[in-house]
C-alpha cells in the first residue's frame, strides 16, 4: 500500500517530487475490478509509448487498514510516470478486497512542471487530485497544489515548499494547508533523504446513524511529520527503507511509523516484491492508518536490468565517448550507464532539448553529424536528474548550473 | 407634506421592521444549540425549534451508531408542551453507558401543546469495543415520566 500514500521523496528523481491526487473506482464488485485493471494497462500502456516506467502490481496482503475489516486481501496496483525535460506526471492506483466482495481503493494522478534544467535552483509548480473509497463507505476526494524550490548539487539537494487545497467527504469541503522542508544525498549505496512537513487542516468524524441523517463533526488537527527514507537500486534488487515521526500540534498523536520493501527482479520485466510497514492517517488525502505485509508480483514495462553479461554494475558512473564513424561525416555518441532503462543526452547540439539514446548492446547510442570542437552535454538516466558524464571534465553553463564538457575529434 | 404622507412613511417603515423581525426569528429559529458538559468527553446539540408532532400518536424515537472513538445518539422527545429545554446525562460503568436525555420545565406561560424536540448525543473518548447503550427520556414536573427508549450494543472503532 505504500506506493499511493507517501510521497516520492525517497525516489529515484529526489529533484523531481511529485504531488500526488488519487482517483477512487466504483460501481459493482466484479466490474469495478476489471474498470481497475483495464484502466491500470491503459495507464501502463500510455506511459511506456512516452518512454517513462510503468510497473503492474498483483498479489496478497495481510492488511489492518478502516474499513476492511478482513486482514487478509488480494491487492491489485500500478504506477506509471512520465518526464520530460520540464514536466513531469504520475499516476497510481492500489485497490485491496476480499473474497467476499469488501474493497478499498485509492489512485493518484499528478503533474509538475518546472523551471530550466542544469540550474542549481529550480522552481516546480504542481497540482494533483486524490481519492479513497472503500465499500459501503463515501469516498474521500482531495485537490491540491504545490509550489517548491529544488536546490540542486551533483550529489545532494533540498528543497523547501507550500502546499494547499481541499478535501471532500460527504459534501463536506475542509482545507489543507502544509510547508516543507527537505534534502536529499547520494551514498555509495543508494540516496538518502529527510524532509519534514507541516500539516493544518480538519478532521472529520462521520458516523452514520440509520433512520437520522448522518452525523458530521469537524475539528482542526495541525501537526507535524519528520520523514526519512533510504533507496538504493542494484542491478536486480531494489530496497527501500522509511521511517517517520509524528508530532501532534494540535488535535493530533503523536506517533510514529516504519516501512521496508524488496523486489527482486528475477527476469527483466518481472519482479518478486515482498513490504512491510506501517503508515499514518492522512488527513490531506482522507487515507486511513494501515499496517500490511505484502507479496507480490510486480510486472514492469520495461527491462529493468541488462541481461547482456559485462554490462557495467552501476548507474551511479555514467561514462560518454564519441567516436567518428568510418565515413567521416558521422559520430556515434556511447553512453554506459549499466542498470538504466532509459538514457537522454542534451548538449548545445541538441539545442538543450533531450534526445533519448538507443540501448545497443551494454551501450546506449546516438549518431549525430557533429561539428569538431568543444560541447556541452549532460545525460538523465531513468528519468531522474540530468548529469555530468564521470569521465567528463565539468563546466559552469550560463545558468549557474553544471555540465560536462566534451571534445569532438 | 401632507398628514397622509407622513402616516404612509410611518406604515412603511413599520412594514420594514416587522419584515426584518420576523427574518431575524427565522434565522434564530435555524441556529442549533449546543451544551457541552464538564466530564465525559459529551457533546450535546438540541434543535432550537420544536415543532408539533406529526399525528397524536407520535412517540419518542432514538437510534445510535459507533464510530471511531465515539458513541453518536440522535432522536426525538415527545414533550408536554414547548417550554421544555433539553441537557444530558451520562453514566459509564465498563462497557456500559446509561444515557438520559433530561427535560426540564424552563417555567413562563406555555400554551398546552404537544411538541416534539431533536436532539443528537455524541460522547467520545471511548475505547474500541462494543458497548451495551440504555437511553431513557425523563421528563421532570408535577408529572414526572421516564420512558426506556434504546436498548442496543453499539460497535465502538
Amino acid at each position: 500500500m505504500e506506493q499511493v500514500s507517501r510521497t516520492r521523496m525517497g525516489g529515484k528523481s529526489p529533484s523531481v517530487v511529485l504531488l500526488c491526487a488519487s482517483v477512487y473506482i466504483g460501481g459493482m464488485p466484479r466490474f469495478r475490478h476489471a474498470l481497475v485493471a483495464s484502466s491500470l494497462l491503459v495507464i501502463a500502456r500510455s506511459a511506456l509509448f512516452a518512454q517513462s516506467d510503468a510497473s503492474i502490481d498483483g498479489g496478497a496482503s495481510h492488511l489492518r487498514q478502516t474499513g476492511l475489516p478482513q486482514a487478509s486481501v488480494g491487492t491489485l496496483g500500478a504506477r506509471a510516470r512520465w518526464d520530460a525535460i520540464r514536466a513531469s506526471f504520475a499516476t497510481s492506483a492500489i485497490s485491496a478486497f476480499t473474497p467476499e466482495g469488501a474493497y478499498t481503493a485509492q489512485g493518484v494522478v499528478a503533474a509538475s512542471v518546472y523551471a530550466e534544467p542544469l540550474l542549481s535552483r529550480r522552481w516546480e509548480l504542481g497540482g494533483a487530485l486524490s481519492g479513497f473509497g472503500g465499500s459501503g463507505a463515501l469516498p474521500t476526494t482531495s485537490a491540491q497544489f504545490l509550489a517548491r524550490e529544488h536546490f540542486i548539487g551533483d550529489r545532494a539537494g533540498a528543497f523547501i515548499g507550500v502546499g494547499g487545497g481541499t478535501v471532500n467527504f460527504a459534501r463536506i469541503w475542509r482545507h489543507a494547508a502544509s510547508a516543507q522542508l527537505g534534502g536529499w544525498w547520494r551514498l555509495r549505496p543508494g540516496m538518502f533523504s529527510i524532509a519534514a512537513n507541516a500539516t493544518d487542516t480538519k478532521s472529520l468524524l462521520h458516523v452514520d446513524v440509520p433512520g437520522f441523517e448522518a452525523y458530521n463533526e469537524t475539528h482542526p488537527v495541525t501537526y507535524l511529520d519528520g520523514v526519512a527514507f533510504w533507496q538504493s537500486n542494484w542491478d536486480r534488487l531494489e530496497l527501500q527503507l522509511g521511517a517517520g515521526a509524528r508530532g501532534g500540534l494540535r488535535n493530533a498523536r503523536a506517533t510514529v511509523w516504519g516501512s521496508a520493501s524488496a523486489a527482486v527482479w528475477v527476469a527483466p520485466r518481472l519482479a518478486l516484491v515482498v513490504a512491510r510497514g506501517r503508515v499514518l492517517e492522512d488527513h490531506v488525502r482522507g487515507l486511513p492508518q494501515a499496517q500490511y505485509l505484502t507479496a507480490a508480483l510486480r510486472v514492469g514495462l520495461r527491462d529493468h536490468y541488462n541481461a547482456t553479461p559485462g554490462a557495467p554494475p552501476s548507474i551511479d558512473a555514467t561514462l560518454l565517448s564519441i567516436t567518428r564513424v568510418e565515413d567521416g561525416q558521422h559520430h556515434v555518441i556511447t553512453v554506459r550507464a549499466g542498470g538504466a532503462s532509459t538514457v537522454e543526452i542534451m548538449g548545445d547540439f541538441t539545442d538543450w532539448e533531450p534526445v533519448p539514446l538507443a540501448h545497443i548492446g551494454s551501450s546506449w547510442q546516438l549518431e549525430r553529424d557533429l561539428p569538431q570542437g568543444a560541447h556541452r552535454v549532460a545525460v538523465r538516466v531513468d528519468g531522474g536528474p540530468w548529469r555530468v558524464p564521470s569521465n567528463l571534465p565539468r563546466v559552469s553553463d550560463d545558468f549557474g548550473g553544471s555540465v560536462g564538457l566534451v571534445s569532438v575529434p | 407634506m401632507s398628514r397622509n404622507d407622513d402616516l404612509s412613511a410611518f406604515l412603511r417603515r413599520v412594514r420594514r421592521v416587522a419584515i426584518l423581525a420576523a427574518l431575524s426569528s427565522g434565522a434564530l429559529a435555524c441556529t442549533d444549540v449546543t451544551a457541552t458538559t464538564n466530564g465525559p468527553d459529551i457533546r450535546f446539540v438540541v434543535e432550537s425549534s420544536p415543532s408539533a408532532p406529526a399525528s397524536s400518536s407520535s412517540n419518542s424515537t432514538a437510534n445510535a451508531a459507533g464510530g471511531p472513538g465515539v458513541v453518536v445518539v440522535i432522536g426525538r422527545i415527545v414533550l408536554p408542551s414547548p417550554c421544555y429545554g433539553l441537557s444530558p446525562r451520562v453514566q459509564r460503568a465498563g462497557q456500559t453507558l446509561e444515557v438520559a436525555v433530561v427535560a426540564q420545565s424552563v417555567g413562563g406561560s406555555c400554551a398546552g401543546v404537544v411538541t416534539t424536540q431533536g436532539y443528537t448525543l455524541r460522547v467520545g473518548s471511548l475505547a474500541s469495543g462494543t458497548y451495551h447503550l440504555r437511553l431513557t427520556h425523563d421528563i421532570e414536573g408535577p408529572i414526572a415520566l421516564r420512558e426506556l427508549v434504546l436498548e442496543m450494543d453499539v460497535n465502538v472503532e
